[in-house]
């Protein structure tokens, strides 16, 4: 008897096989020899690679390069995730009544979200085009024609024309999220606060900021990670130009991977991104969770 | 007390709805300026988008489909997305049953936490060696077969997270009252989790869905011939090809743009508790 249990409990190993196998030879896999290649000068080319240590480690500070594209990936980043959590933050305040019109809005805030990046960027490529492009002839149409620009052209005003595409895109999605988290806020606290004689301000950040944590530190997490591997927006938009105002790192590990065939290089600034990555998530988590336990 | 406040109450509201019907129209503006080209004839686009079309005639959708080989961009599509969330679902979801009811089992915990990683690793990490893997040692790249593979396992981190954090919520009587019946684990799972597994596994699918429909970066490093391309890397090509052509451009762009949109206005509910989900539990 105890002995057929044990049999019976060993299947669980094997539910794990399939996915493991796939997992770890598709993705752990290239992560560790992406890690070697890293510590190597291949070009991709060469039957030899060869060793040199934390060499490419050391260029990435000297590349003038990659430090402009990770200037710009910081400044997408760290733009891109404050404006989207407060206008999804904002979205989600003016709607979070329950009503039939309020849907309505909500779905429609919500559906750029559902739209591919590259459709996106296309949608808002031709939105920037400087002759025949719709935010140009409408300011012609409206006496404004001074105030046109070549929006992505400019290189005073390009990174803050990618920026918009995100902001249009996800906003919705960050008041999806927020939405949410102000129904797990109890009616009762803010009844109560109310006949306290408590004003919409003090109990928004009393009550409502604090209840929404969690909701927060979701969106201040999920931005930052998709901010950071935002790729489409700005290869369909800008190509990285004009000059490198656009440059991100991941555009940089694409052109090093299939155009300048530097491997190794490459593989490092990946690493790099990876790292960013970590400590911004790591930095939010200590910041949002002081004090408290239990989140996440 | 009421009374003396309801009037300034109402101007509130008042103000509130403009400030939403001018939002909305700014979030929906971009979308409908670009359907303008593609009702437009040759002629009239030569005038910009301001000069709206007469008719709505579909002749550069028809044109679009056809100059863009549409219909095979589109099966590429349904054969990835497809066969890759069967895949993920069938493998992801027995794969977490175990990690979800044997927490404390050290296999399974170091398995949990390997997968976890990559919910947080960008795909560049493994951009250039997964390039190097398909391409030299494995010749799968320009296959549908290799980029399916690719897609399973960047799906696989997210689906086992959410179907095991799921399961761990299923009351643990479940399992008991199924092994004194003399129920075998592969029949347990199948004939009493998978099916209490309905709501998050569509949410899951909804997740995954909306990420393989939509990307561009692996089928640009995996696939480079156009007949294997999918509806993205179709669309971003036809662009380059036809981008004096606004008309015929939009016409494709909309077209990859339509299914999902349908979608989303059918299934509007499980949409949106898909891509919230997880995010509030705290």
């Amino acid at each position: 008897m105890a002995k057929s249990r044990r049999t019976s409990e060993n299947i669980l190993y094997l539910f794990l096989i399939p996915a493991l196998v796939v997992y770890l030879f598709f993705y752990v896999y290239p992560m560790f020899t992406g890690l070697y290649y890293s510590l190597t000068d291949w070009d991709g080319m060469a039957k030899q690679k060869i060793f040199i240590g934390f060499r490419n480690y050391l260029d990435i500070f000297r590349d003038q390069y990659t430090r402009t594209a990770t200037m710009n990936s910081l400044i997408y980043t760290v733009v891109v995730t404050f404006l989207s959590n407060i206008i999804g933050l904002v979205l989600a305040l003016m709607l979070e009544r329950r009503s039939n019109i309020n849907n309505v809005f909500r779905s429609i805030f919500f559906v750029p979200a559902v739209l591919s990046p590259v459709v996106a960027a296309f949608i808002w490529k031709y939105m920037y085009s400087p002759q025949s492009g719709a935010i140009n002839s409408l300011l012609r149409v409206a006496g404004l024609e001074i105030l046109s620009r070549d929006w992505l052209g400019d290189p005073h005003l390009a990174m803050a024309s990618v920026m918009l595409v995100p902001l249009w895109q996800w906003g919705g999605n960050v008041m999806i999220v927020f939405l949410a988290g102000l129904m797990n806020i109890p009616e009762e606290h803010h009844e109560s606060a109310k006949i306290d004689g408590a004003s919409y301000m003090q109990r928004l950040v009393h009550i409502t900021l604090p209840g929404l944590r969690p909701a927060i530190i979701f969106n201040l997490i999920i931005s930052t990670i998709g901010s950071f591997k935002t790729f489409d927006f700005i290869f369909i938009l800008t190509y990285g130009g004009p000059g490198f105002t656009t440059e991100v790192l991941t555009l940089q590990i694409y052109k090093h991977a299939l155009y300048t065939a530097k491997f190794g290089y490459g593989s490092a600034v990946a690493v790099m991104l990876t790292l960013l990555i970590v400590l911004f998530t790591i930095a939010e988590l200590k910041l949002l969770t002081r004090n408290e336990e239990g989140y996440l | 007390m009421n009374k003396g406040k309801k009037p300034k109450f109402q101007l509130s509201r008042i103000l509130l709805r403009i400030a939403l019907i001018f939002i909305a129209l700014l979030v929906l503006l971009p979308m409908l300026i670009v359907l303008v080209p593609t009702f437009q004839t040759v002629q009239e686009s030569g005038q910009g988008i301001l000069r709206l079309p007469r008719t709505l005639n579909l002749d550069n959708y028809r044109e679009a489909w056809r100059q863009s080989k549409f219909h095979i961009a589109l099966r590429n599509s349904v054969v990835i997305t497809g066969s890759t969330i069967f895949i993920n679902i069938m493998i992801g979801s027995i794969a977490a049953f175990p990690m979800a009811i044997r927490e404390k089992n050290k296999v399974f915990k170091t398995a949990f936490y390997t997968f976890l990683v990559g919910l947080m690793l960008p795909f560049q990490v493994i951009m250039i060696p997964l390039y190097v893997l398909m391409g030299r040692t494995l010749k799968l790249t320009n296959t549908l077969t290799g980029t399916i593979l690719v897609y399973v396992a960047m799906t696989l981190p997210i689906t086992i997270f959410f179907f095991s954090q799921f399961i761990k919520t299923i009351p643990k009587e479940m399992e008991e009252a199924s092994v004194i019946d003399g129920c075998g684990y592969l029949r347990m799972f199948y004939c009493i989790f998978f099916p209490l597994m309905k709501p998050i596994t569509s949410a899951v699918i909804i997740q995954n869905m909306i990420f393989l429909w939509n990307d561009l970066l692996v089928p640009l490093i995996m696939i480079d011939k156009t007949a294997l391309k999918p509806i993205m890397p179709r669309v971003y090509m036809f662009f380059g090809q036809y981008y004096n052509q606004w008309n015929l451009a939009f016409s494709v762009l909309i077209l990859a743009a339509i299914p999902f949109l349908l979608l989303f206005l059918l299934l509007q509910r499980q949409f949106i508790k898909g891509l919230s989900s997880g995010a509030v539990k705290g």
